[in-house]
C-alpha cells in the first residue's frame, strides 16, 4: 500500500517536473531566438488556433446569423495534471506574456 | 458562460457595452508605445439596414453635435454606402485618443438604443498605422468586445499578426476571446 502511494505521488511529481521542463525549453528558445511571438505563432500554427480566425465578412454574417453556434469546449484540468506536456494554451499564454514583457 | 447556457445555446447579454467601447480612448495611446500602432484619427460606425431616413437623421444629429463642440474638435463626419449596401458613418480628423469620435459614437448608439434599434449598429472600427500598412481594431456591439483586423492584400488577413496584437493589447482592451468571431471587414472604407 505504501509503495503504491509513493508511486502515485511520484508519478504526479515527475509529470509536473516534465511540464516545467517544457516551459523552460520554450522560454530558452524564445530567449535564444529573441522572438517569442514567432515561436508562439509556430505553436499556434500547429494547434490550429490561427485557422479559427474566419475569412467571412461581418456583413455577410448578418443574413444567417441565427443559425450560428459555437461548440462550448471546457478543457479538463485533470488531463493537465497527468500530461507530460503543458496544454498549448498555457504554453502560448506564457510566450505571449514574454513577448509583452520584451516589447516594453 | 454557464454549462446550462451553453447547452441551451444562450449567450449572456453583456452589460454596459458603452463603457467597454470607451476603453479605446486610453488604449489608443498605450498601443502606440506597446505595439507601435499609430492612431490614424479615423473611425467608422457600421450600420445594418436602418429604417428609411433614419441614417440621414443620425448624420444630422452628429453634425449638430460637432457644431456645438465647434473649435474644440476638428472631427468631421461623412457618409458612405459600401458595395454590400451597408451604411457607414465615417469620423475623421479627430483627436489621437479618439475621444471625440467616441463621444459621437456614444450619442449615435444611445439614440438608436432608446428607439429599440440598438442591434442595427454592428461595429465601430478604428484605424491605426503600423509602418506602411493599416491595422484596424473592430468593436463588435453584439459581443461588446474588440478584435484586431489586419488586411494583407486581396481578401487576405495576417492572422499571426492579429494574434500577436491581441496578446499585446489584452491588458488595455476587452478582447473577444473566441477568434472564430473575429469577422473580417473587407475593403473597409476608412
Amino acid at each position: 500500500v505504501v509503495s503504491a502511494a509513493v508511486w502515485a505521488i511520484s508519478f504526479v511529481l515527475i509529470r509536473t517536473l516534465s511540464r516545467y521542463r517544457e516551459y523552460a525549453a520554450d522560454r530558452g528558445s524564445a530567449i535564444i531566438t529573441r522572438d517569442p511571438s514567432r515561436l508562439a505563432s509556430a505553436l499556434l500554427k500547429i494547434s490550429g488556433r490561427m485557422q479559427r480566425i474566419p475569412d467571412t465578412d461581418l456583413r455577410q454574417m448578418q443574413a444567417g446569423s441565427a443559425l450560428m453556434f459555437f461548440p462550448a469546449i471546457s478543457r479538463g484540468s485533470l488531463a493537465e495534471i497527468f500530461g507530460t506536456h503543458p496544454s498549448l494554451e498555457h504554453r502560448i499564454a506564457r510566450l505571449q506574456a514574454m513577448e509583452a514583457e520584451m516589447s516594453r | 458562460v454557464g454549462f446550462l447556457d451553453s447547452l441551451l445555446g444562450r449567450t449572456p447579454v453583456p452589460k454596459s457595452t458603452e463603457d467597454r467601447l470607451f476603453a479605446m480612448s486610453t488604449a489608443a495611446v498605450g498601443l502606440e508605445a506597446a505595439a507601435g500602432l499609430k492612431p490614424a484619427g479615423k473611425a467608422g460606425l457600421l450600420f445594418k439596414r436602418l429604417p428609411p431616413g433614419r441614417f440621414d437623421q443620425l448624420m444630422d444629429d452628429v453634425r449638430q453635435l460637432l457644431q456645438i463642440q465647434g473649435a474644440d474638435t476638428a472631427l468631421t463626419v461623412e457618409e458612405h454606402t459600401d458595395p454590400l449596401g451597408f451604411e457607414w458613418m465615417i469620423l475623421s480628423g479627430g483627436s489621437r485618443d479618439y475621444q471625440d469620435a467616441l463621444a459621437a459614437a456614444h450619442s449615435v448608439g444611445q439614440s438608436l438604443t432608446e428607439e429599440g434599434l440598438g442591434d442595427l449598429l454592428l461595429a465601430c472600427a478604428f484605424r491605426f498605422e503600423q509602418g506602411q500598412r493599416s491595422v484596424y481594431w473592430i468593436y463588435s456591439y453584439k459581443q461588446a468586445n474588440f478584435y484586431p483586423f489586419v488586411p494583407a492584400g486581396e481578401h487576405r488577413r495576417d492572422n499571426a499578426e492579429e494574434l500577436r496584437l491581441s496578446a499585446i493589447a489584452k491588458s488595455e482592451l476587452p478582447i473577444d476571446q473566441m477568434p472564430e468571431r473575429w469577422y473580417a471587414l473587407w475593403d473597409i472604407p476608412l
